[in-house]
């Protein structure tokens, strides 16, 4: 059962990842989760809400602040590597792999902190599956935007239609064994040279 | 064939010998094939050792004592194959407290403590990690002064966040490894006040780490990335001109060139081959600083593990200095000195 009274900081700068973590943990019951997305001063902030587990982004330079933290603070508060016996280990790995890390104040249940973390990984997974459908999306633009611009001046050169122009690019393209979004960029860039 | 060994290196002056071996291809020389990735903390670099992730990292050379003496709170000790430089860092001060204490760390720690007045909001230092050089350079100046424990507090900053954390008022000075003290000069947030060689000569700051249980499996491995290391500072020896153009490109993604060429052009900073050496003078050096920050028992106990987790090389490293005396062993019970 989760516990509500459980006070979460989510420290990450990047906005959208931030929040779909913290609507997994609202999910999971935890209400009282607050975001920090800048890191100047993060002791003085963190000192003052006083939270029982800090998740953080493995990018985030600011996790050396954290270590520094839980030792000056009489030891009371531990990073999760702490509970590293050989059933955490598969946790571990899987929390490096996803790009996340926590830091746990000491006595908080050890499930309570595996079910932290298991959301955690989830949600940093599902961003950066996010992340990639997005940039799938933008290079297919991209993609379709060389090979119209290609097309045009192919129409243009030889004065044929469109759909010979396609054509003449698609076969080049399978000769070649490349995409025809590469051939198209290779006939701008001869075009731009030409010019 | 070479082995593949996966390095986890902080953009830091003093990765700079893991990149020159990498280019020049001393490492494949030496059977091995450095593929170096950036990382973006200390923690980042332990953990990813611990768990596989890397087979070596730049590490702080104390972190490396601490890992090996247990006071990680988790069990991965880590072993220093080789020194990756010395004498690095510098304290940086905004440029009011500055003009107010400048002067060596003697007397500016004299004029800091006579700055503050009791009750007075402390005045903020930074460091980078619990187990750092730069955690121990920052308490030996300040007791230097004999300033007073209630007029500072110290803390850990990012050295990318140093800057702008000085700007904010949120700190007022810090120590850090170069480049980032000319980098943060250089952009008007602060001033050197003193390169930490002026307290201490000869120091590891930071070195090649593999895991303990890894390197003793295979010990030729850690050996023989200490080698192409040293063939490294050797080629940077002859070469004055090219090295500071492989490092400027390895670490401009982060920093600009015009940071990283005057960083290495101090002359404190030292990359040469004796340079790369680990010694078991210098761990005992290092675990009497840990002792001194209250974070460890000098006693013979830890002496054995700290020489362990520092791997000697054949030729020795200099000495280490501490306020132009060499350090003969055993713990500094009385600091300064002369008190």
């Amino acid at each position: 059962m989760p516990d509500k009274e459980l006070r979460i900081v989510i420290a990450d700068p990047n906005p959208l990842r931030a929040s779909i973590l913290r609507d997994g943990l609202r999910e999971a019951g935890h209400v009282h989760v607050t975001v920090i997305d800048t890191f100047l001063d993060l002791e003085t902030r963190l000192c003052a809400l006083n939270p029982d587990m800090v998740l953080i982004d493995l990018e985030n330079p600011s996790r050396d602040v954290l270590e520094q933290m839980i030792r000056i603070s009489g030891a009371d508060a531990r990073p999760v590597a702490m509970f590293a016996d050989a059933s955490d280990a598969a946790m571990i790995n899987a929390a490096i792999d996803a790009g996340v890390s926590a830091y746990v104040v000491d006595g908080l249940k050890k499930e309570r902190v595996r079910t932290i973390v298991d959301v955690s990984v989830s949600r940093f997974n599902a961003f950066a599956r996010l992340r990639e459908e997005l940039q799938a999306a933008k290079d297919q633009l991209a993609d379709r935007k060389a090979i119209d611009q290609a097309k045009a001046l192919v129409i243009k050169a030889k004065k044929i239609s469109e759909e010979q122009a396609y054509s003449m690019m698609r076969k080049v393209a399978m000769n070649e064994g490349k995409k025809i979004a590469d051939v198209a960029r290779a006939i701008l860039t001869a075009a731009e040279l030409l010019r | 064939m070479t082995r593949p060994l996966r390095i986890g290196y902080l953009p830091l002056t003093d990765a700079a010998l893991l990149h020159v071996a990498s280019v020049n291809g001393f490492d494949r020389e030496e059977g091995l094939t450095f593929t170096l990735h950036r990382e973006t903390s200390w923690a980042n670099l332990r953990d990813k050792l611990a768990y596989g992730f890397y087979d070596a990292a730049h590490m702080l050379a104390p972190a490396v004592l601490a890992s090996a003496l247990g006071l990680e709170g988790f069990r991965a000790p880590m072993i220093g194959a080789a020194a990756l430089g010395l004498d690095g860092n510098a304290v940086s001060v905004s440029p009011a407290l500055a003009e107010a204490i400048a002067g060596d760390p003697p007397s500016s720690a004299r004029k800091l403590a006579a700055l503050w007045t009791a009750g007075a909001k402390p005045l903020r230092f930074a460091h980078v990690f619990p187990w750092s050089m730069h955690h121990y350079q920052l308490l030996l100046w300040l007791r230097l002064g004999g300033v007073a424990r209630d007029a500072v507090s110290l803390t850990v900053t990012p050295p990318s966040l140093a800057p702008a954390s000085i700007e904010a008022g949120v700190i007022d000075g810090f120590c850090a490894g170069a480049p980032w003290n000319t980098f943060s000069q250089q952009r008007g947030a602060s001033r050197i006040l003193f390169p930490c060689a002026a307290l201490m000569r000869n120091c590891p700051e930071k070195v090649l780490a593999f895991p303990r249980g890894a390197a003793e499996a295979d010990p030729d491995v850690p050996k023989a990335a200490a080698r192409a290391l040293r063939r490294a500072a050797l080629w940077g020896e002859q070469n004055r001109a090219d090295l500071p153009r492989i490092v400027a490109q390895a670490l401009t993604p982060d920093l600009p060139e015009s940071a990283v060429r005057p960083a290495l052009d101090a002359d404190w900073l030292r990359l040469d081959a004796a340079a790369t050496g680990l010694s078991a003078l210098q761990a005992d050096f290092l675990l009497a600083l840990l002792a001194f920050a209250g974070q460890a028992t000098f006693d013979a106990a830890s002496q054995t593990v700290a020489r362990e987790a520092f791997w000697s090389s054949e030729q020795a490293p200099p000495a280490p200095h501490l306020l132009g005396q060499t350090y003969a062993g055993g713990p500094l019970e009385t600091f300064p000195p002369s008190a």
